[in-house]
């Protein structure tokens, strides 16, 4: 029953605050009561003490006289007074045995005062104060028959007056006992005690009453709706709104348990949100691994409808993993190391038979005591990449066959390539037939082998051939310096002609003596050169460039003798108008065009001998060149086999040094051109010669005006007979021993012509006309 | 009386002029073309002073155009009191030509009209057609050659 109740106001908050206010303000009103009735009780009893010694110092001052002037009967009438002016107190007067001598109740006189008392602490304390006159001065507590009663002691000590009757020698003559009852008193004290205990008790009860309605109304009520929302939120319902009314701290409570739950609330869509957002598949199971929650990724994977999983079914009925049986979520949540996610592939057999390969996640989920609440799972399908992972290897598998396969190959061909690096060219490359690049190589190197074995066969074969030639060449130069010699002649032979030349314009006759000593020169070098072709080779260009030159001094002779003739016939068309009187003049025109026409004549001559001479020379230097270039290719051909395996750069060598050759050959045309200037030089000087005849037939001709003809003057520079030929001519030449080149140059024939000469031209002249 | 000609040649064929017709003769030089004018005015030339105007006896004479060449030459003439001056291929010779050796005009080919052929001269094996420059231009041409001037 007491457990019960003790279990009641355990529940209930508003009883245990009603028994604390309760047991305090009761505590506090007994203490008031207790002080209250304490006080007035005292003060009562003062009161009466004070009234009783007052009584007994009064009775004692009363009787003294009468007692001292023997006086009895007054003593005993003042007794009996007290008695009938009082009630209920007893006055007693004793001697010093406590014999009673006179009371206010006569019927104790005689008696021991020590037997009507009837308390041994009283008797005793009388028959000390009886003994010593000390004088207590405070009352002494008796109850008889249950009735309180005070009694005061007062000893009656012995003064001069009594020595009447009794002896100086005692000091104590009796003693005055009043007794009193303070049954009255007490009782009023009682009475005072019992109304202060009633009203307190009012006073508490009406307070309790007053407190029980407050705090319903104002804590126990509002504190239960917030229990109830909280009791709600528990549950799990969180989307609990609490009504705020106040500022006081149960509204702030219930302000921040809104606050509070919109946290909470906040967390949950976070969470939820979290849970939501995750697109890979995604599930989540509780302890037991039935599966609470499942994304529609996951579902789909699996063939199964979320509504037939969640809260239904085992994840190891759903995935069929080939992992279920060594569980890594079961792991996870055991070991409970629920932050710790990794990584598992394995593959999970759906609904349909299909087996998928997956890549999962798991991790535990714990609350905030650390107890395993579930676990999730994370895992996406790796079909594709495990697919590609297998196309990876395959392709792997096959780039080191091929590898392996090419290098077999290489080294094959890299032993090929050894031998032949150690002269060996017998050695070939095997072909596999599989016309792929490796085999196309292999043909192409056993193709350049090929080759250069045969150009090896072929150069050894020539080697032969030019050992032989060279026998042959060194005959043959005695046949080459005969033909060089004819060639001379020829040269000589144009050399005569331009003697011929030279009578007409004196100029080309050095070019003659030139191109004759050119041609011994020639000759001289084919006897030296038999064993260098090489220099045979550049003699007989020289020749050739010198007769090309000859054919271009031979094309401005040509003009020259254009002009002659123009400048003749100018003279003859002056000479008819004239009339009779030109017409000597007339016949120095007809002379000078015959001149003319005879130098054109005899250039055309020449212009056939050199002609005639180059083609010969073309010829020769053919065979010569055949000869030097195949000596040459020979030689580049042996330089090549040699540096066979760095085949590439030596032919590129080659090619360098072949271009040297060419920017030598362009530097020897250069002084080639050198040589052309040279000649035109003395070309020029020809035709200034020229034009100095000219000059002296337009001053016969102005003699011929005032004087008439004069023939003879023609005759002043007599022409070269023009058929006179070459081959006549050469054997007075000496033969030619330097090439032209430096012969020409070191001579400059323009200087040698004087300036008079060199300022008529022909345009001054027709000025006259 | 023998007669003086100046003789040229226009491919093979070698034609004469008399003497007495011809003011200069000169080498071919640069002219200065005259936008506009006729193919056979080829332009302009300043010589010592006189302009004058030249034209092509080939094209005159319907022959296929040649290249100038240092060879060429240019006679100067007087034409009905016009100085100008006559590109032909070279010059060749003074001849004298004695009254018998001058044949009266043959018939030539139809591409060459005969009007401005004076005669034909032979001397040895070699055939001159003689040409009469008063002629050589008709009035047409005249007027241009004029107009160029």
């Amino acid at each position: 029953m007491l457990k019960l109740l003790k279990s009641y106001i355990n529940k209930r908050l508003r009883f245990k605050i009603l028994i604390a206010l309760i047991l305090t303000s009761a505590l506090f009103m007994g203490v008031l009561i207790y002080l209250g009735v304490n006080g007035y009780r005292e003060d009562v009893l003062n009161k009466v003490t004070r009234f009783e010694l007052e009584l007994a110092d009064l009775t004692h001052a009363g009787i003294k006289h009468p007692m001292a002037i023997g006086d009895m009967d007054a003593v005993r009438q003042q007794l009996r007074d007290i008695k009938t002016a009082t009630k209920g107190i007893e006055v007693y007067i004793t001697d010093a045995d406590q014999t009673v001598f006179y009371a206010s109740h006569e019927e104790t006189v005689g008696t021991k005062l020590g037997n009507l008392l009837a308390d041994a602490e009283l008797t005793k304390t009388l028959s000390n104060i009886l003994s010593t006159g000390a004088d207590p001065r405070r009352p002494f507590l008796q109850t008889i028959n249950g009735e309180p009663y005070n009694l005061i002691f007062h000893p009656i000590l012995n003064e001069p007056a009594c020595y009447n009757c009794h002896a100086p020698a005692k000091r104590v003559l009796g003693s005055l006992v009043v007794r009193q009852s303070v049954a009255a008193d007490y009782a009023s004290i009682a009475s005072l005690r019992n109304r202060y205990i009633m009203a307190g008790a009012l006073g508490v009860i009406s307070l309790v009453v007053i407190l029980n309605y407050l705090i319903t109304r104002l804590i126990t009520r509002r504190v239960r709706y917030l229990s109830d929302k909280v009791t709600q939120v528990a549950e799990g319902d969180v989307n609990v709104n609490i009504e705020v009314r106040g500022e006081d701290s149960i509204e702030r409570l219930n302000k921040n348990f809104n606050i509070m739950l919109r946290h909470l609330r906040d967390r949950i869509e976070y969470a939820n949100s979290l849970k939501r957002g995750i697109s890979d598949p995604f599930f989540v199971v509780d302890p037991d691994l039935t599966i609470t929650y499942m994304n529609d990724a996951a579902a789909a994977i699996t063939g199964y409808q979320k509504e037939e999983v969640v809260g239904k079914m085992k994840c190891w009925d759903v995935f069929k993993s080939n992992l279920c049986t060594d569980c890594s979520l079961k792991k996870c949540m055991a070991t409970g190391q629920a932050a710790e996610a990794e990584r598992v592939r394995c593959e999970i057999t759906n609904r349909h038979g299909k087996i998928v390969p997956i890549e999962a996640s798991v991790a535990a989920l714990k609350d905030a005591g650390g107890k395993i609440l579930g676990g999730f799972k994370i895992f996406h399908d790796i079909t594709a990449r495990v697919e590609a992972e297998k196309i990876l290897k395959e392709t792997a598998a096959k780039e080191e066959e091929q590898r392996r396969y090419l290098e077999g190959r290489v080294d094959n061909l890299l032993n090929v390539l050894d031998k032949a690096a150690g002269g060996d060219l017998t050695a070939r490359v095997e072909s596999l037939g599989k016309k792929d690049l490796m085999d196309k190589l292999a043909d192409k190197v056993s193709e350049m082998f090929e080759r250069i074995g045969s150009l090896i066969k072929q150069t050894k074969r020539t080697a032969n051939i030019v050992a032989q030639g060279t026998n042959q060449i060194s005959a043959g130069n005695q046949d080459l310096s005969q033909r060089t010699q004819e060639q001379a002649a020829t040269i000589e032979e144009a050399g005569a002609t331009l003697e011929q030349m030279t009578a007409n314009v004196s100029q080309n006759a050095a070019n003659t003596m030139k191109v004759n000593q050119l041609a011994q020169e020639s000759v001289t070098l084919a006897q030296e050169g038999t064993s260098v072709v090489k220099e045979t080779v550049y003699a007989m260009t020289e020749v050739w460039t010198a007769s090309k030159k000859i054919v271009e001094i031979m094309d401005l002779v040509n003009e020259i003798t254009f002009q002659t003739n123009l400048l003749a016939l100018n003279a003859a068309v002056e000479a008819a108008r004239a009339g009779e009187h030109g017409r000597g003049f007339a016949v120095v025109a007809t002379e000078i065009r015959n001149l003319s026409k005879r130098s054109g004549e005899a250039a055309k001559d020449i212009q056939n001998l050199i002609h005639d001479s180059m083609a010969k020379i073309e010829e020769s230097h053919k065979l010569v060149g055949q000869t030097g270039s195949s000596l040459e290719k020979i030689t580049g051909c042996i330089t090549a086999v040699s540096e066979a395996v760095s085949e590439v750069s030596a032919a590129t060598q080659e090619q360098s040094r072949s271009i040297e050759q060419v920017n030598q050959a362009v530097t020897d045309m250069g002084d080639v051109v050198q040589q052309n200037a040279a000649l035109v030089e003395q070309l020029a000087g020809a035709s200034q010669t020229l034009a100095a005849k000219a000059a002296l037939l337009k001053k016969l001709t102005r003699e011929f005006a005032v004087a008439g003809a004069d023939e003879d003057s023609i005759e002043e520079e007599p022409l070269t007979p023009a058929n006179l030929t070459g081959r006549e001519k050469r054997g007075t030449m000496p033969p030619v021993k330097k090439p032209l080149r430096q012969d020409m140059l070191q001579k400059a024939v323009l200087k040698e012509i004087s300036p008079e000469e060199a300022d008529i031209n022909m345009e001054e002249g027709f000025e006259e006309f | 009386m023998e007669e003086q000609y100046i003789t040229f040649y226009l491919d093979d064929e070698e034609y004469g002029i008399e003497i007495n017709k011809i003011r200069e003769i000169i080498g071919y030089r640069r002219f200065t073309r005259v936008p506009g004018v006729k193919d056979i005015v080829k332009g302009m030339v300043n010589l010592r002073g006189v302009i004058f105007p030249i034209f092509d006896l080939r094209l005159k004479f319907n022959l296929p155009p040649k290249e100038y060449n240092k060879f060429s030459v240019i006679f100067v003439v007087e034409i009905a009191g016009r100085v100008m001056g006559i590109i032909v291929d070279t010059t060749s010779d003074v001849i004298s030509l004695s009254p018998e050796e001058i044949l009266p005009t043959p018939r030539l080919s139809p591409s060459i009209r005969t009007e401005y052929i004076k005669a034909v001269a032979q001397q040895g094996d070699r055939l001159i057609i003689l040409l009469d420059l008063e002629r050589i231009l008709d009035e047409k041409e005249l007027e241009e050659l004029d107009a160029t001037a």
